[in-house]
């Protein structure tokens, strides 16, 4: 992380053609991309959703996350409201972007578990502001960057950069345009605003609090809102708690008889 | 004594102005400039529910609507073809989609076939995609497409007909423009505060011209797909708006400049010199100007019933001026000099002219307190443009008289045909008065019969030629689909998780089958949509795809797990279908369009449907459709509030111009005949009562009344002079009888223009109002000489039987 600090600074202080600059913002992104999350992870997810009459509903969700191989495996157990309580998603999330994510559902009412066969990424995740590319990392290869400059989020140093997505990208995460705020001491993305290509509405996501946990920087509150023009449309505040990491795990805790199941006991000593 | 003091004044202030001419012109060309100045704030507005106020209730309550389940104006286009599934067929509609998507601006979305949400289950899998989300590569993959797309509920007769030859696409346009910058975009990180950030400003709507480049942006595109074999309807609120907005903008051009046209050559024929047509025009193109300028600077946009407004100002306005210039030309054949013959024109015309401005206005003034917006707009500004051009009648028509040079006509010649028709009637109706009399009322006899076929009616697609391509475009919708006009169930439980609740989401299927069972009216709904719908198509997909699973889950929990379930399948339908707390929901009626009339008694049983199953203060019905049958219930009231006021307005006008009660009520006869008439003559060929044509009185009645009063006026003191009633009245008729007829040419001209209109409601309101003010012509040239004749018949015996009357 250190070789990778220095070069950037070598770089930021040598370049100044508009190729270098993107190249160097390249570089920055994929600093973000490789940036240490943790792995074997255990989490809960706790999300508030506001409606633009201010009415909120509470959603908290169990999670698990394993890295296997390049892939990311993904399990999350709804505990509230009650109404869905043990309604559960497993996701293999597949590190090649040609092939699509495998995703099951169990309902508990219905007892049954279904694979969920959706390509779509731009769609809400679990009825939030965020969508599915926004949990997942973004495939840089189909991204043009542009650093616009360098500012202060928060009194910390930030690259604020803009992403234009190719049309591939587009009609996967459903936006046509992003602006980061990269911190460039530890490369989060503390900020981004993202255009979306359809519909007018501008998603706004503000990491408003984050920790470092085992060396690792997690962000413990962050919140995402949709906008049309200046108008809030929705917000989501999201809170990441009991974050645990190289948690003993099992493969077949990934698995469609675990989402019956539900969450291993093990899980939460 | 109080009128020769009036007049006095008048004289004085003309010559005030024939002193200072250039400085009163250059006070009023300043005036101008400032009003002309606002013109360019002026806007149209053409949609249906422009028609109430703002805070009408139905209003309200399809705003309150539209703010919670989306305000986006849908287009909807309809696309026949042999069938839609044949490959070609579907490549065209891949393309056109493609090429709305990459084409038209400001768009939310685009919904079709293609991109159609599909919910489908196998043994082990629920796949929830675009319909095409894999393009079928094998005759027996697109098979299977077909009858998945035939065999879904939630498409028939909504994106696809039964029999598979008609599919419509969706094009969701913006309501308001989004035109951040990315500095405003990335302030908006200090404002989302939860305190402050809810209650941000309102956003700015879509502007007209952006609507427009919508709509032109979105024709191209479909001139370029439109084919045999793939025949493209474009309808919905934003083309018919959009529709009649073009058809009112050019008919106001030409209605304006064919109006300025008729106004020259009718000025030019009357008075035959050039410096005699520019004074009245530039009069009453002021008078317009300003009028049209309070408009925009009161942000009252022009409405489809006040298009009127640009030709009728013209045409009323110049009656002023023609009076004052008659007089005028009359006293300068007769060989005074300019200045006393202005005084004296001033000083005999401004009287009368006044008065008649008086009770013009106060025949448009009915309108004012019509529960119809744009009929109530009418009723402020056409009396404040009739205000205008009395105004500029008597400050800078005298002081462009003295600016321009002037000469006389030379010969009155030309009116000596006139005059001898004019005369040959008044003596024809003073000899066989009762005759008339009697002839008349078997008219009115017969008009009244004929007008208890009245019928109302409030149809803007029928205002549009029968074959404008919107008319057809929706009349193919209609026939192959369930109709482009929607209504609306609002159901709020006011109680968060109410439709995760089997019970309730049960009375809503209730209310959806017993709507869709109405068979005894003419309107019917076509098909319903609501969260149900949904719920039953996962619930189904969940089980196999096993048609005996169509149905609602009877438990709350599995039921609150399918919706989120469809909240996380990427679909945004659900916020237009259900609040996030789900204690509100709507059911969506589609119906196909028929006068708002036929709706009323539809709207009345959706709604007693709805209360079956609901509490009133749970309820709300709106949408397009209740606002349709909501302003024909404001029409009806208003058609009566506005003739009733009307009489009440003009009547005391009347009787205070003539100073007797009993003369007021008689004189009132010549006036209200015409337009009963014009009513007899609607129900005779069944025009009917609908925005426009309820106009007719109103209009007509202040604008008749006018020749009346000039009529009685000029009777009275010829009749001071000579003592004799055939005299006085031949005498009458000699001249005023000559302004009235001229008026009246000018008046049935302005008219008469609005039947070149694009929209037949527009030209029935010409057509008819000519018609009144002809016949009211008729009448004072008639009846008023045969009533005068009855009348005063005693007059040589020292006592008129009018005098009788009033003792």
């Amino acid at each position: 992380m250190k070789l990778y600090t220095w070069t950037l600074t070598l770089l930021l202080v040598v370049a100044n053609g508009h190729a270098k600059e993107n190249l160097f913002a390249l570089e920055i992104m994929q600093a973000v991309k490789n940036r240490d999350e943790g792995d074997q992870v255990t989490q809960i997810m706790e999300m508030i959703l506001i409606d633009r009459r201010g009415n909120q509903r509470k959603r908290t969700l169990s999670t698990i996350r394993k890295d296997v191989g390049e892939d990311t495996y993904s399990i999350l157990f709804f505990t509230e409201p009650a109404d869905v309580r043990d309604t559960a998603f497993l996701t293999w999330d597949y590190d090649a972007y040609d092939r699509d994510d495998d995703q099951w559902l169990y309902l508990p009412a219905l007892r049954k578990t279904k694979r969920i066969a959706s390509r779509d990424k731009s769609g809400s995740f679990m009825g939030s502001d965020f969508s599915y590319a926004d949990m997942t990392a973004r495939p840089l290869e189909r991204y043009q960057f542009n650093i616009m400059k360098e500012t202060l989020v928060n009194e910390r140093s930030v690259w604020q950069i803009e992403t234009l997505p190719n049309e591939e990208e587009v009609a996967r995460t459903g936006y046509r345009r992003s602006i980061l705020f990269v911190r460039q001491d530890n490369f989060v993305v503390v900020r981004a605003v993202h255009w979306q290509a359809k519909g007018g509405i501008t998603k706004y996501l503000d990491v408003k609090e984050l920790q470092q946990l085992d060396g690792i920087w997690v962000t413990t509150q962050v919140q995402m809102t949709s906008r049309k023009g200046k108008e809030v449309r929705h917000r989501t505040i999201l809170y990441n708690r009991d974050t645990r990491f190289n948690q003993p795990m099992q493969d077949e805790w990934f698995s469609m008889r675990q989402l019956e199941k539900g969450p291993p006991a093990e899980m939460w000593q | 004594m109080a009128n020769k003091r009036i007049a006095l004044g008048f004289e004085t202030w003309t010559d005030f102005v024939f002193a200072h001419h250039k400085l009163v012109i250059l006070i009023c060309m300043l005036v101008m400039a400032g009003f002309i100045s606002q013109m360019p704030r002026l806007t149209v507005d053409t949609s249906v529910e422009g028609f109430l106020y703002k805070d009408d209730p139905a209003l309200v309550a399809y705003d309150r609507f539209r703010d919670q389940f989306g305000r986006d104006d849908r287009i909807v286009i309809g696309i026949a073809g042999a069938d839609v599934f044949s490959e070609s067929f579907l490549q065209r509609l891949a393309g056109f989609h493609r090429a709305i998507e990459a084409r038209v601006p400001h768009l939310e979305d685009v919904e079709s076939l293609i991109n159609a949400r599909s919910v489908y289950g196998t043994e082990d899998e629920l796949v929830v995609e675009d319909l095409f989300a894999e393009w079928p590569q094998t005759a027996e993959r697109l098979l299977d497409t077909k009858r998945r797309a035939l065999g879904n509920p939630l498409y028939r007769n909504l994106i696809l007909s039964a029999d598979a030859d008609f599919t419509t696409l969706v094009v969701k346009v913006r309501r308001y423009g989004d035109t951040l910058s990315d500095e405003e975009a990335l302030d908006q990180f200090d404002s989302d505060e939860p305190s402050d950030g809810m209650a941000a400003a309102a956003p700015v709507l879509l502007s007209e011209a952006e609507n427009d480049v919508v709509i032109n942006a979105l024709f191209d595109v479909i001139r370029e797909h439109d084919a045999d074999g793939f025949q493209i309807h474009p309808a919905g609120q934003p083309v018919m708006m959009f529709t009649l907005r073009n058809a009112l903008l050019e008919d106001m051009r030409v209605f304006v400049v064919l109006g300025i046209i008729a106004i020259a050559i009718l000025l030019l024929l009357l008075f035959r010199s050039f410096s005699a047509v520019v004074p009245p025009l530039v009069v009453v193109v002021c008078s317009l100007l300003s009028t049209l300028s309070c408009m925009a600077m009161s942000g009252v946009p022009v409405q489809i019933p006040t298009q009127i407004l640009p030709s009728f100002l013209l045409a009323v306005g110049v009656a002023d001026s023609v009076h004052i210039m008659t007089i005028f030309h009359h006293r300068l054949h007769a060989g005074e000099p300019k200045q006393v013959a202005l005084r004296h024109a001033m000083g005999h015309a401004a009287l009368p002219v006044v008065f008649t401005s008086l009770t013009t206005a106060g025949g448009l003034c009915s309108f004012m307190g019509s529960d119809m917006a744009p009929v109530s707009i009418l009723g402020i500004f056409a009396p404040l443009g009739v205000f205008f051009a009395l105004f500029y009648s008597v400050v800078f028509l005298p002081a462009l008289i003295a600016l321009l040079p002037t000469r006389s006509s030379g010969t009155e010649d030309h009116f000596n045909l006139s005059g001898q028709i004019l005369n040959y009637l008044g003596r024809l109706a003073m000899r066989n008065p009762w005759r008339i009399l009697m002839a008349t009322s078997v008219l009115v006899a017969v008009a009244f019969s004929f007008a208890t076929r009245l019928h109302f009616s409030h149809n803007p697609m029928n205002w549009l030629p029968e074959d404008a391509p919107l008319r057809q475009a929706t009349l193919n919708i209609d026939t192959a689909m369930s109709g482009t006009m929607s209504i609306e169930i609002l159901v709020d439980m006011r109680e968060t998780g109410a439709f995760q609740n089997p019970l309730n989401l049960t009375k809503l299927a209730k209310v959806a089958a017993d709507v869709e069972g109405i068979s005894d009216l003419k309107v019917g709904a076509g098909q319903s949509i609501s969260l149900v719908d949904v719920l039953k198509e996962i619930h189904k997909a969940l089980n196999e795809n096993r048609e005996d699973y169509y149905r609602l889950a009877d438990s709350r929990q599995l039921i609150s797990q399918e919706l989120l379930l469809f909240e996380n399948s990427g679909s945004r339908d659900l916020e237009e279908m259900v609040d996030t707390v789900y204690s509100k929901t709507r059911l969506t009626l589609l119906v196909n369009w028929f006068d708002a009339l036929e709706y009323v008694p539809f709207v009345e049983r959706v709604e007693q449907i709805a209360l079956r199953y609901f509490s009133p203060e749970e309820v709300t019905i709106t949408g397009l459709m209740p606002i349709l049958s909501n302003t024909i219930t404001v029409l009806i009231r208003s058609v009566v509030n506005s003739y009733m006021l009307a009489m009440i307005i003009i009547v005391p006008l009347m009787m205070l111009m003539v100073n007797s009660i009993k003369v007021g009520s008689l004189a009132m006869a010549p006036n209200i005949i015409p337009i009963l008439i014009c009513l007899g003559v609607m129900g005779a060929v069944d025009i009917p009562i609908d925005g426009f044509t309820m106009l007719i009185g109103g209009v007509a009645i202040g604008l008749v009344v006018d020749d009346t009063i000039h009529f009685i006026h000029h009777f009275k003191r010829y009749l001071d002079e000579s003592g004799s009633v055939e005299t006085a009245v031949t005498s009458t008729l000699q001249t005023t009888g000559r302004a009235m007829l001229f008026t009246t040419t000018i008046l049935v001209f302005g008219f008469a223009a609005f039947t070149l209109s694009s929209m037949q409601n527009l030209v029935n309101f010409g057509a008819l109002t000519a018609l009144a003010i002809s016949l009211a012509l008729l009448a004072d040239i008639l009846m008023m000489p045969a009533l005068v004749s009855i009348a005063y018949k005693h007059s040589e015996e020292g006592t008129t039987a009018i005098e009788e009357l009033e003792r």
